[in-house]
């Protein structure tokens, strides 16, 4: 049984690889027990996950707050467009997720998903998202109820 | 006079659009777009060059192992290496490369393709004990089809047995895809997005301990492909054989090739590769690749007409979205000024007639399996049947690769970033040829340009109004029934069309995220 966390996104359009930003940043503290993966552009990443009891998915989501919001919810808190406008894989989140179910139980799964500023062409985060990282790596360690052997201000040092 | 709309067409990775006018029920006119602007090379302008690799590959999570190969031969010849690269290396490329390419064709044959031909929403009233078919079953009865509902309604031909067996091996083909992806990682570094191929060879070495890990995940894939992938594929087509008849295509077929099995030759289009470049048309005559020709024009797509007509090597992105007349983010790659296809279709037919043994022995015994002619591979089923053959081909070839590597020996060799230079990256992916190319000035990235297997297949009209390789696979198709275009839709999945996957944003209904905030 394992725990998981996993970033969502293309870092080519900025606030739209947050998810990765974030997991990579999430790399750099000390987490005994926890996977971390990148899963980048790939649309069918989770079914390839084994024995999870705990995903925690990273992704951008527009749900209309300011630049840097988090949100946290479970996928049946919400309802989803079967087809959303832009996503470039109709093997959506929601599709791999439920795949996943097919092969074996997806344990407890919990998306934060991250209020977007600026989806075009660019490597780098807008400065809301940026500054934000800390407090979404917070959402995330309080998701797994771990909290990593380093101080606050540590964490912050390693992370930005 | 009717006109269908498919926008998006489900299940092909990308957002993509197509327009059939349809009259007398048949396919008059077809349309294809790209619907949505790629600003890959834009974001290369400036930067360090080996970043190529890494940002290259993020374009899409389908395809991203291909990005990394084409962006990593690309800069060995810009950095004046590629006849250079050890031994170990060039294998490793190899094994990468192979790892993702049969995953691939496995997902897309169980996860894409065979929906439109298995009927898995039959299993709702299935009695048996198989406890795959029983987790199918329950989760139709939990009102969660979605992955599986095809959009439109098939004719589903599948006798109840041989549709129950092929749900389940929908099942097991997750395993086999994992298992690629484990085979990827071992020497990859990480999957999705490899950090493992680079200029100058692999970040891996080879060790009897990854080989070993290797090679029995490889001998699990070669017995699903010989004993479930490939009697599936035949099983399908033989069952609905009329599709060998339907979706032609242009006729013209283009190979860069892949998989280098030799790695002293600088010129990638005479270097020995296990799939050969080439050309063939309706013909099956064999003629050499020469990558001088390969032209873009741009007169239906949304960019300046300025640039229509260019080597790759000299290509730009001046978009014009209120251009009169266009319709796709596509440009549209000819050769010769000539419409091509490209893939695994092209791949197998030109080694065919190229006079590759493998691949003619293989093609001779299956097709006598189906009684049919080569011609009949230009066709729906013959595209499906291709991506199955060589699958197996790489598969086969990739178990004598891992046993040539050599522990203890480099896989990688330094050099010397030049200031001015140029280069030219060439590859058959799994959706088939991918090419890239850079101009280096300063040290930097002046020009980076990218051609893809899909931008081929999918292009629009180009400037002299021929219709693009898939526009002409649906054009003349009889439509049994215009609200139900089953059979543009089987046509459209055999090119395994694949657009730059760019956003994975999620936008909930209704924008009522409010309770939902955290901080």
């Amino acid at each position: 049984m394992g725990r998981f966390v996993v970033g969502i996104g293309n870092i080519l359009l900025r606030d739209e690889g947050i998810g990765c930003h974030v997991v990579h940043a999430l790399e750099e503290i000390p987490l005994p027990d926890v996977k971390i993966m990148d899963g980048g552009t790939c649309p069918d990443v989770l079914p390839l996950l084994n024995d999870v009891d705990k995903l925690v998915i990273v992704d951008a989501v527009k749900g209309g707050g300011t630049p840097g919001q988090i949100y946290r919810f479970h996928l049946e808190d919400i309802s989803l467009e079967q087809k959303p406008l832009l996503s470039l894989h109709d093997m959506s989140l929601i599709d791999s997720l439920k795949l996943m179910q097919v092969r074996h139980n997806v344990g407890d799964a919990v998306i934060i998903g991250v209020e977007p500023k600026e989806i075009n062409c660019g490597l780098e985060l807008s400065p809301e998202l940026q500054e934000r990282i800390p407090q979404i790596i917070d959402a995330i360690l309080s998701e797994l109820n771990t909290s990593p052997k380093l101080s606050l201000e540590e964490r912050n040092k390693v992370i930005v | 006079m009717g006109k269908i709309v498919i926008d998006p067409v489900t299940r092909i990775e990308g957002h993509f659009k197509v327009e059939a006018v349809v009259d007398g029920g048949k396919v008059k006119e077809a349309k294809c777009s790209g619907m949505l602007f790629r600003g890959l090379e834009l974001i290369m302008r400036g930067r360090d060059p080996r970043d190529a690799q890494r940002i290259a590959q993020r374009v899409c999570g389908v395809c991203p192992t291909s990005h990394s190969t084409a962006a990593t031969l690309n800069l060995d010849s810009a950095f004046g290496i590629a006849d250079k690269i050890p031994d170990n290396g060039r294998i490793i490329r190899n094994l990468i490369l192979g790892a993702a390419h049969i995953a691939d064709h496995i997902l897309h044959f169980y996860h894409l393709v065979a929906l439109d031909y298995v009927d898995v929403a039959r299993l709702a009233k299935y009695e048996g004990s198989n406890p795959a078919l029983n987790s199918i079953k329950s989760f139709i009865g939990r009102g969660e089809l979605g992955p599986f509902v095809p959009r439109y309604e098939g004719d589903y031909r599948l006798p109840d047995e041989a549709n129950e067996q092929a749900v389940a091996h929908y099942v097991a083909a997750f395993d086999m895809r994992r298992k690629g992806q484990e085979m990827l990682a071992l020497f990859g570094g990480k999957m999705p997005h490899n950090m493992g191929i680079m200029p100058g060879g692999v970040a891996s070495v080879p060790t009897v301990d990854n080989m070993t890990s290797f090679l029995w995940r490889l001998k699990e894939l070669q017995e699903f492909i010989d004993n479930t992938y490939l009697p599936d594929v035949l099983a399908v087509a033989r069952v609905y054989s009329d599709y060998f008849e339907i979706g032609r295509g242009c006729g013209n077929l283009l190979v860069y090739g892949s998989y280098e099995l030799d790695g002293k030759e600088a010129d990638l289009t005479k270097r020995d590769r296990f799939f050969k470049p080439g050309t063939t048309s309706a013909n099956l005559k064999f003629s050499e690749f020469d990558p001088a020709r390969i032209t873009e024009e741009v007169k239906y797509s949304w960019y300046a007409d300025s640039i229509s007509g260019r080597h790759p090597s000299q290509g730009d992105v001046v978009p014009d979205e209120r251009k009169k007349g266009a319709y796709s983010w596509l440009k549209s790659p000819r050769y010769s000024g000539m419409v091509f296809e490209v893939g695994p279709l092209a791949r197998i037919v030109v080694n065919y007639i190229g006079g590759n043994a493998r691949v003619k022995s293989l093609v001779d015994s299956v097709l006598s399996q189906v009684n049919l002619k080569p011609q009949a591979m230009f066709s729906v089923m013959g595209r499906n049947l291709a991506r199955a053959l060589e699958t197996k081909l790489i598969a086969d070839a990739m178990v004598d690769w891992i046993l040539q590597l050599k522990p203890g020996e480099p896989a990688y060799i330094s050099y010397k970033l030049p200031e001015e230079s140029a280069g030219m990256g060439l590859v058959d992916g799994a959706r088939g040829a991918l090419g890239h190319w850079i101009e280096i000035k300063e040290g930097k990235i002046a020009n980076y340009q990218v051609i893809t297997p899909s931008t081929w297949n999918i292009s629009p009209r180009d400037d002299k109004n021929q219709p693009g390789p898939l526009e002409q696979a649906i054009t003349g198709t009889k439509i049994k029934d215009e609200a139900n275009p089953f059979e543009i839709v089987r046509i459209v999945r055999s090119f395994d069309p694949c657009l730059a996957c760019s956003i994975h944003l999620l936008s909930p209904k209704g924008h009522d995220l409010g309770k939902f905030r955290v901080c």
